[in-house]
C-alpha cells in the first residue's frame, strides 16, 4: 500500500515536472514564432534545447517512450547552435509541429494523471506520434538549404540518456548511430534518406501483434487524447478519430497495384497493414512506421515480460487504482501485467459480439437472396472486421483467427462473385465464429480444430473459386470426415425459407440505433431502488390512510363536542334558575349574551337574598364565560379540521402523483430488463442449419412473435430448453424426406416457434409438422421400464400419456442418436422451465406433429397476485398459478378413508397433510365459484381451441365431475386449519393433478413488487415478499411447490407455540372486535386486549362493525350502545339474526347503567353487560370467560 | 431474593424509561459520532471529550439476564416489537419477518442460543448449537446472580444488529441506559466467564456499573453469525 502510494506520488511528480517544463517550452516556442531580436531567439533556442532534452530524459526514465521519442527528435533540432540551423529552428512549420508535439505530450500526461500511472500509448496515439514525426521530418526537409552535412533528426541517434529505455535508441552499430561518448550529431538529415538509413529502422523488423487497426488501448482511449489535442489540423484530426476511422482515412485511396507487388505485400505484412492502406502512405510515413515498428515502442516490445522492463530507481511503475479501471481489488494485482485484459472489457466485447453475430446472420440471410449485392458484402465485411479486431484486442486469438479466415473468404466471394455458393460458404464460416464466440462466452477453450477447419474452408473456397471444387461443410463436430456438398445445397432453405414477414426488420443502411450497453447488475441495482421506492409508496399510502382516519376521528369528536356544547348551552338557564322554571321559557327566548343583563335588573329588586344572589351571579358569569370559550374552541377546531381536510386533499393529490410516477418508473425500469425473444433466434436458426443437413433433412424454421419480450434472466434460462426442443424436433420430430413424401407431406419439414403474451405470462410454442408421438408407445416404454405400473397405465388419458415423456430417462427412440442424445433431456427441460416459475405441456397427434407449449412469467420482480388470507395471515399467490377460486359449504366436502385417499395419490405421501378430503368442482362452482382462468390467446398451431392453453392440462373445470383432493394452506404451512361452515379454496394444477387448496379469504388481485428475502430467510415455496398499499407484509407463496411437496411426502414443519404472546400464531389467537365511537375508549382498550393475547379489530360504529363481522367473523365483540349510524343494540339485533354470526360472543360496554338497557341487550343475545367505566381486567376476564364457556366455533 | 429481583427489574424499567426508547434510535445515532471521535482522539492523545471514558454500551435485558452491547455493533433500536408475519418452516425462535423501511428483516429471539441449554445438559455451548437439539428456548431456572429481571418476561423491544443482508432484529426484554465502558472496567477473568449463564463464545466480558448489577457484554458478531448460520442451516435441513 505504501509502495503504491509512493508510486503515485512519484508519478505525480513526474507529470508535474514535465508539465512545468512544457509550459516553458511553449513560451519559448511563442517567442520564436514572433519576429524579434536575434539575441532573444538565441536564448530561447538554447533553453529549448536544454528543456526538451530534459523532457526527453525524464520521459525516458519513466518509460513514456512515445513522449521521449518525440522530445528526443525535437531536441535534436534545438540542440544545434549554429547560424545555419537557427533559421530552421524558427521555421513556422517546425514551430507548429513542435507546438503539436508539446500538446501531444501534455495530453498524454493528462491521461496518465487521470490514471495515476504511466501509460503506454494506444494505437491512435501511436499513429498520431508517427504523424508528428513525419510532419517534423517534412518540415525540416522543406527548409531549403538546411540539410546535408549535419544530418537530420531522423537520421540522428538520440542522445545517450541515462536510464534509456530498451531499444529506444538505435543499436550502436547501425548506420547513423554513434558510439558512446561520440560527438552528438548536430545537423539535420537529408530528406531523401532511405528507411534503411534510418537509425530507427531494422532493429526488430518483424510483424507486430497489435496491428495498426487494433482497437483502442483498454486502459484509455484516443478520444481522451483527441479531446485536448491542439488545433493543428493533422494531429488533431488523427487523434480524434477512432483507430478504425484513422485507418479508413489512411486507406481511402488504396491502390491495388501495390498489393499485387510482392515486395509491397511483404512490407505490408511487416507493418501489419493491408495492401491498400500501405499504398496510401507516403514513403516518409512508411519510413516512420518502419522506425516505429523497429523500435521498442511497438506494442509487442512495450508489453514485454516484466523482467525485460527496466525498473526505475523509485521502484516499480505506478499502477492505477482499481477504481480507475473499474475492476475489483483482486483484479488489481493482475493489472501489473500489461497484457492483462480486464474481464469487464471482455464481457462487454462478448455481449457486443452477440449483436454483431445477429447482424452478421441477418446480413447473410439477405445476401442469400441477393448474392451479388455489394453493399451487403460491405456490411458483412465491416461486421467481421470489427469482430476480428476486437477479438484480437481482447485476447481471443482463436476467434480472431477464425474471423480472419472469414474476412479472407469474404474477399474471395467478393472478388470472384461467387453468388449463392459464396453466401452459403460464408454461412458455414460464421458458424465457426459463433462456436469460437460461445467458447469465449463460456470461458472455455474453443475446439482445437476450429482454426484449421476455418483454414480448410478458406482453402476450399479459393479452390472452388478457381476451379469448381465444392467448398467443405466441415464443422467442429465432424472434423475428421467433413462431408462435402455443393454450396447451393448446404443449408439451403434454412435461411432462404426464413419467414421474412416475421423476421426482425434489418436496419436500414446507414441507420444507427442509439444503444446504451448496460451491465445487468447495474440494472438490477436500479430495479432494487425502484422497488424500494414502490414499497415506500406503500408506506406513504398507509400514512395517508392513517391521517385520513385521524381526520375522521377528529370530525367525529368535533361533532360530539359541538353537540355537547349545545347541550350545555341548553342547560344554562336550568342551572341558573333551578327554582324558577316559570322563567325558563322566557329566558330561552333571549340570546345568551343578553340573558344575564336582562334578568339582573329584575332580580335586583325582587330577591331578598342579594348577597347570595350576587355570588350566584358571579358563578353564573363564570359559567357563561366557560360556555363561550367552549363555543370558541368548537369553532377553532372546526376551522382546523377544515384546514386539515384541505391539506389532506392536497397530500392525496401529491401522493397519487407520486404513486403514478413511481408506477411508471417501475414499469420503465422493468421494461429495460425485458429483451425480445429474437435474441435466441440466431442460435436456433444455427441449430437447424447445422443439424438438418447432417441428417439429410430439409427444414424450414419459422419464428413468429420474436418481439415478444421477457425478462432477461428468464430468456437466459430458456435458451437451452428451447434449443433442445428445436433439436428434438429436427432429430425426432421431422421425418426423413422419403417418409414425408410417402405420407403425402411436403419434403420440407417445418418447425414453428411462436411466442405471444397472455396476461402476465409469455407463451412460447415450439411445434413441428413431423411424425408426432404415439402415446401408447410412451405408455409401453414407461411400463417396460417400471416407471409406472400396469394399473396406472390403464387409467392414463392420452394427455397423461404424453406427459410421461417428461419423466427422466424415457424415450421411444430405440437407438439414441448421437445428435439428439446430446444436450438436455425433456425432464431437465421441464426442470429448468419450472425453475423460472414456468410450466411446459405437450400436445401431439401421431402423423401430424407435436407442439410443446411453455408458459413463463414475463418478469419475476413484478407479479400479478391474488391477495388471500389463511390462518389469519395474508399471503400473495401468483395469479398465473391459480385456475379458479371456489366457495362451498363444509357439507359439500367429502371425507374419504385415509387408505383410499392414499392410494389415489402418489405413493409416499405423508398422512399428516395428505388430504382425505375431496370436493366435486362442478358442485362447488354451482355454489358461487369464481373463474380465475386467464384468457388465452388462440394458438395458430393448436387444433384444439377449447383448451385452457396447456395441452397437458385437464379439460375445462366446469365440465369436470371428478372429485379433487383438498389441501388446507394452513396445514401445508404447518399451522392448524380451523373448522368452518363455509370454505374458500383455490383450484390449481400440480403436475397433472388438479387440487383445491383451502384458504380463509380471497381478496382482490393486485400487481405486487416482489422483494427477495435475505438469504437466511429464504424458504422453500416462498418466492419473496411484498408490502401492500395498506402496509401489510405478504409472503409470495409458490402453491404448486407446497402441494407438490405434500404429494411427495414432505411433511410441513409443525409450527410450535411461539415464544411471544404478541407473536402467537394468529390462527390460535381469539379475535375480538371492539366497537365504540369513542376514539379514546378504542385507544385505551385496544392495547389492553392485545396485551391480553387477543387479536383486536376496531370499528367506529355499527355499520363499520357489521362489514368486519361479515368479512371475517371474530370470536368475540365488545359493543358500545350509543353510536352513530347504527347503534349497538341495532347491530346486536342484526348479528343475532344472522346464522353465520351465531358463534360471535358479545359483551356490551356502555355508560348506560339502567336495567332497561341491560335487559334489552341480554334479551337480544348479548352474553355480558359491563358499565363504563370498567376496569380493563374485568373486561379481559369477561371475554375469556365467555370464550371458555362458548361452544367451539364451527 | 424475589424482592431484590423485583426492585432490580423496576430499576431496569426506570432505565428503559430514562432511555426513552422512542428517541433511542436518534440518541444512539448521536452517540456513535462522539464514540468514534473519542476513540480517535484517545488514540491521538487528544481530550476533546473530557467525559469520555470508553466505548458507549447499551444496557439491556435479554430474558432475565442483564447484558450490554457496544453501540457500534448496533444499527438501530426499535422502540417496540414490530408486527411480523410468520415464515413457514422456521425454528420457533424465528419470530417472523417484518419490513423495516425498504428492507425485510427477521425478528429472532436470541435467548435460546444465548441462554438455552441442550436437553442433554451439556455444558454451556462454546460454538454454534445444533438448534434442533435445543428444547429449552427460555430460561426457567431461578434468576441468576447477575439477573434482576423476571424470568419469563416477554420481549418488548428489538435491537437491529448487522449490516446489509446479514442483519437481524433481536427481541429483548427491555432497553436500559447508554453507558460509557472503559476497557479497564471489563472483567475477563476466565473463571468468571465460565460461570456465566451464557456460552463463552458470546461473552466479551462482564461490566459492573458503580453500585449496579453485573452486565454481560455480548459478542454481537458471534451471536449474529450463529443465528444467521442456524437459520440457513435450518432451511437446508428442512427446506
Amino acid at each position: 500500500m505504501n509502495n503504491a502510494m509512493d508510486d503515485r506520488q512519484v508519478t505525480a511528480l513526474f507529470i508535474d515536472e514535465v508539465r512545468a517544463l512544457l509550459r516553458v517550452v511553449r513560451r519559448h516556442l511563442d517567442t520564436l514564432s514572433r519576429p524579434g531580436a536575434t539575441e532573444q531567439h538565441t536564448i530561447a533556442i538554447h533553453e529549448l534545447g536544454q528543456l526538451i532534452t530534459a523532457i526527453a530524459e525524464i520521459c525516458s526514465g519513466f518509460h513514456a517512450e512515445d513522449c521521449a521519442r518525440l522530445a528526443q527528435t525535437l531536441a535534436a533540432i534545438y540542440t544545434v547552435e549554429d547560424a545555419v540551423t537557427v533559421a530552421q529552428q524558427t521555421n513556422s512549420s517546425i514551430l507548429a509541429t513542435a507546438a503539436d508535439i508539446v500538446t501531444y505530450i501534455e495530453v498524454r500526461l493528462e491521461v496518465m494523471a487521470a490514471h495515476a500511472r504511466v501509460l503506454s500509448p494506444n494505437e491512435a496515439e501511436r499513429i498520431a506520434m508517427t504523424r508528428l514525426l513525419s510532419a517534423l521530418h517534412d518540415a525540416s526537409v522543406s527548409t531549403e538549404g538546411y540539410g546535408g552535412a549535419h544530418g537530420a533528426p531522423f537520421g540522428a541517434t538520440p542522445p545517450p540518456f541515462v536510464g534509456r529505455p530498451r531499444g529506444l535508441a538505435a543499436p550502436r552499430d547501425e548506420p547513423g548511430g554513434y558510439e558512446p561518448g561520440a560527438t552528438r550529431p548536430t545537423s539535420l538529415a537529408r530528406a531523401d534518406q532511405s528507411p534503411a538509413d534510418d537509425p530507427f529502422v531494422g532493429v526488430e523488423d518483424k510483424p507486430v501483434a497489435g496491428s495498426a487497426d487494433a482497437s483502442a488501448d483498454a486502459s484509455h482511449n484516443g478520444n481522451q487524447v483527441s479531446a485536448h489535442a491542439s488545433n493543428h489540423a493533422g494531429a488533431h484530426a488523427l487523434t480524434q478519430m477512432p483507430d478504425a476511422e484513422v485507418l479508413a482515412a489512411l486507406g481511402a485511396e488504396a491502390s491495388s497495384d501495390l498489393v499485387a507487388n510482392a515486395a509491397t505485400e511483404h512490407e505490408a505484412a511487416t507493418l501489419g497493414l493491408t495492401g491498400p492502406l500501405l499504398a496510401s502512405l507516403s514513403e516518409d510515413e512508411r519510413a516512420v512506421l518502419h522506425a516505429f515498428r523497429a523500435s521498442k515502442l511497438s506494442p509487442t516490445a512495450y508489453d514485454a515480460s516484466p523482467e525485460a522492463l527496466p525498473v526505475p530507481a523509485t521502484g516499480p511503475l505506478l499502477e492505477p487504482s482499481p477504481d480507475d479501471l473499474g475492476v475489483d481489488a483482486a483484479t488489481h494485482a493482475r493489472l501489473e501485467d500489461l497484457d492483462f485484459i480486464p474481464p469487464e472489457l471482455q464481457r462487454i466485447f462478448i455481449n457486443e459480439t452477440v449483436e454483431d453475430l445477429f447482424d452478421l446472420r441477418d446480413a447473410l440471410v439477405r445476401l442469400e437472396q441477393d448474392p451479388n449485392n455489394r453493399s451487403i458484402l460491405t456490411e458483412i465485411g465491416r461486421i467481421a472486421h470489427k469482430i476480428r479486431g476486437s477479438a484480437g484486442t481482447m485476447g481471443f486469438t482463436v476467434l480472431e483467427a477464425v474471423a480472419y479466415c472469414f474476412e479472407d473468404m469474404l474477399g474471395v466471394v467478393r472478388t470472384h462473385q461467387l453468388g449463392a455458393a459464396g453466401a452459403a460458404a460464408l454461412g458455414r464460416a460464421v458458424n465457426l465464429i459463433q462456436i469460437a464466440h460461445e467458447a469465449a462466452r463460456d470461458d472455455r477453450e474453443p475446439p482445437p480444430t476450429l482454426e484449421s477447419i476455418a483454414r480448410v474452408q478458406l482453402d476450399d473456397l479459393r479452390a472452388y473459386a478457381q476451379g469448381s471444387v465444392a467448398p467443405t461443410t466441415a464443422t467442429p463436430s465432424t472434423p475428421a470426415a467433413p462431408p462435402r456438398m455443393l454450396p447451393s445445397e448446404a443449408g439451403s432453405g434454412a435461411l432462404g425459407a426464413k419467414d421474412e414477414s416475421h423476421s426482425r426488420a434489418p436496419r436500414a443502411s446507414g441507420e444507427s440505433a442509439s444503444v446504451l450497453r448496460l451491465e445487468v447488475h447495474r440494472l438490477d441495482g436500479l430495479m432494487a431502488q425502484v422497488n424500494a421506492l414502490a414499497l415506500n409508496r406503500s408506506s406513504l399510502a398507509r400514512a395517508r390512510l392513517e391521517i385520513s382516519k385521524l381526520h375522521a376521528e377528529l370530525e367525529h369528536a368535533l361533532s360530539r363536542l359541538a353537540k355537547l356544547s349545545d347541550e350545555i348551552i341548553d342547560l344554562h338557564p336550568l342551572v341558573r334558575y333551578p327554582n324558577a322554571p316559570q322563567q325558563q321559557s322566557r329566558l330561552l327566548q333571549v340570546p345568551l349574551g343578553l340573558r344575564f343583563f336582562g334578568r339582573d335588573h329584575a332580580d335586583e329588586h325582587n330577591s331578598p337574598h342579594t348577597a347570595e344572589f350576587d355570588r350566584n351571579q358571579e358563578q353564573l358569569a363564570e359559567f357563561d364565560h366557560t360556555v363561550r370559550a367552549l363555543s370558541e374552541v368548537v369553532a377553532d377546531i372546526t376551522t382546523a379540521g377544515r384546514s386539515l381536510r384541505s391539506s389532506l386533499t392536497h397530500l392525496g393529490q401529491v401522493s397519487e402523483e407520486q404513486a403514478s410516477v413511481t408506477n411508471q418508473m417501475q414499469q420503465d425500469v422493468m421494461n429495460i430488463r425485458l429483451v425480445p425473444l429474437s435474441n435466441l433466434e440466431p442460435r436456433l436458426q444455427l441449430e437447424v442449419r447445422r443439424l438438418a443437413p447432417e441428417l439429410g433433412k430439409r427444414i424450414n424454421f419459422i419464428m413468429r412473435g420474436q418481439l415478444t419480450e421477457i425478462d432477461r434472466n428468464i430468456i437466459d434460462a430458456l435458451d437451452e430448453p428451447l434449443l433442445q426442443l428445436v433439436r428434438n424436433a429436427i432429430v425426432h420430430g421431422i421425418e426423413p424426406r422419403e417418409e414425408r413424401l410417402a405420407n403425402g407431406k411436403s419434403e420440407v419439414g417445418t418447425i414453428l416457434l411462436h411466442a405471444y403474451h397472455v396476461g402476465g405470462e409469455a407463451v412460447i410454442e415450439v411445434g413441428d409438422d413431423g411424425r408426432g408421438v404415439n402415446p401408447h408407445a410412451l405408455i409401453g416404454v414407461a411400463v417396460s421400464r417400471d416407471l409406472i405400473d400396469g394399473e396406472t397405465s390403464r387409467r392414463l388419458t392420452a394427455a397423461d400419456a404424453l406427459d410421461l415423456m417428461f419423466l427422466p430417462g424415457l424415450t421411444t427412440e430405440e437407438t439414441p442418436q448421437a445428435i439428439g442424445g446430446r444436450g438436455l433431456g425433456l425432464n431437465e427441460v421441464r426442470t429448468r422451465i419450472e425453475r423460472v416459475k414456468g410450466r411446459i405441456s405437450v400436445r401431439s397427434e401421431p402423423g401430424m406433429g407435436s407442439i410443446f407449449r411453455i408458459h413463463v412469467p414475463i418478469s419475476l420482480s413484478v407479479v400479478n397476485a391474488l391477495h388471500i388470507r389463511a390462518g389469519d395471515q395474508g399471503y400473495a399467490i401468483p395469479f398465473s398459478s391459480v385456475q379458479r377460486t371456489i366457495a362451498f359449504a363444509a357439507s359439500e366436502m367429502r371425507t374419504v378413508e385415509a387408505s383410499l385417499a392414499h392410494a389415489q395419490s402418489s405413493p409416499g405421501a405423508a398422512s399428516e397433510v395428505h388430504p382425505n378430503r375431496r370436493i366435486r368442482l362442478d358442485q362447488a362452482l354451482a355454489h358461487g365459484g369464481m373463474a380465475h382462468t386467464q384468457p388465452v390467446a388462440p394458438s395458430p398451431a393448436s387444433t384444439d381451441e377449447s383448451t385452457d392453453g396447456g395441452a397437458g392440462l385437464p379439460d375445462a373445470l366446469s365440465t369436470s365431475a371428478d372429485e379433487v383432493p383438498v389441501f388446507a394452506l394452513a396445514e401445508l404451512l404447518g399451522y392448524e386449519q380451523p373448522r368452518r361452515e363455509h370454505y374458500h379454496a383455490l383450484v390449481l394444477t400440480v403436475g397433472r393433478q388438479q387440487v383445491a387448496v383451502l384458504i380463509d379469504q380471497v381478496l382482490d388481485p393486485q400487481e405486487v413488487v416482489v422483494q427477495a428475502l435475505p438469504r437466511h430467510l429464504r424458504r422453500r415455496a416462498v418466492r419473496g415478499a411484498t408490502v401492500t398499499v395498506h402496509g401489510e407484509l405478504l409472503l409470495l407463496l409458490d402453491l404448486q411447490e407446497l402441494v407438490a411437496d405434500a404429494l411427495d411426502g414432505v411433511k410441513p414443519r409443525p409450527r410450535p407455540r411461539p415464544l411471544l404472546a404478541t407473536q402467537a400464531p394468529l390462527s390460535s389467537v381469539p379475535r375480538v372486535l371492539l366497537v365504540d365511537d369513542s376514539v379514546s375508549i378504542r385507544r385505551a382498550l385496544e392495547p389492553a386486549l392485545s396485551r391480553a393475547g387477543f387479536e383486536v379489530q376496531t370499528a367506529r360504529d355499527g355499520i363499520e362493525a357489521l362489514e368486519l363481522l361479515l368479512a371475517n367473523p371474530p370470536q368475540a365483540m365488545v359493543l358500545d350502545i350509543e353510536m352513530p349510524r347504527l347503534t349497538g343494540l341495532e347491530l346486536l339485533s342484526i348479528v343475532r339474526g344472522t346464522p353465520r354470526l351465531d358463534a360471535v360472543r358479545v359483551v356490551m360496554l356502555s355508560s348506560r347503567s339502567s336495567a332497561m338497557f341491560q335487559e334489552q341487550a341480554l334479551a337480544l343475545g348479548a352474553q355480558a353487560y359491563l358499565i363504563k367505566p370498567c376496569p380493563q381486567e374485568t373486561l379481559v376476564e369477561t371475554i375469556r370467560a365467555m370464550l371458555v364457556a362458548a361452544v367451539p366455533v364451527q | 431474593m424475589r424482592s431484590d429481583a423485583h426492585d432490580q427489574h423496576a430499576r431496569g424499567r426506570d432505565d428503559a424509561a430514562r432511555g426513552a426508547p422512542a428517541n433511542l434510535a436518534q440518541l444512539l445515532a448521536a452517540a456513535r459520532t462522539p464514540a468514534h471521535a473519542g476513540m480517535g482522539q484517545a488514540s491521538a492523545g487528544a481530550s476533546g471529550a473530557d467525559d469520555f471514558l470508553g466505548m458507549q454500551h447499551l444496557l439491556f435485558t435479554c430474558a432475565d439476564v442483564p447484558c450490554a452491547l457496544p453501540i457500534v455493533a448496533l444499527r438501530e433500536v426499535l422502540p417496540s416489537l414490530p408486527q411480523t408475519v410468520q415464515l413457514p418452516a422456521s425454528p420457533d425462535w424465528m419470530l417472523g419477518v417484518f419490513p423495516l423501511r425498504t428492507e425485510l428483516l427477521g425478528l429472532v429471539d436470541p435467548a435460546p442460543l444465548l441462554l438455552g441449554r441442550p436437553t442433554s445438559n451439556l455444558p454451556p455451548p462454546t460454538g454454534p448449537l445444533n438448534w434442533s437439539d435445543v428444547s429449552v428456548p427460555r430460561r426457567t431456572a431461578p434468576p441468576s446472580p447477575f439477573g434482576g429481571g423476571v424470568p419469563g418476561e416477554l420481549p418488548t423491544t428489538a435491537l437491529v444488529v448487522g449490516t446489509g443482508e446479514a442483519c437481524l432484529a433481536w427481541a429483548i426484554s427491555n432497553v436500559g441506559a447508554l453507558t460509557p465502558v472503559h476497557d479497564d472496567e471489563i472483567e475477563t477473568d476466565p473463571r468468571l466467564l465460565a460461570a456465566l449463564p451464557i456460552g463463552e463464545r458470546y461473552v466479551a466480558g462482564v461490566y459492573t456499573p458503580p453500585g449496579g448489577q453485573q452486565h454481560i457484554i455480548v459478542r454481537a458478531d458471534h451471536l449474529l453469525h450463529d443465528l444467521l448460520h442456524a437459520l440457513e442451516e435450518d432451511e437446508q435441513r428442512h427446506g
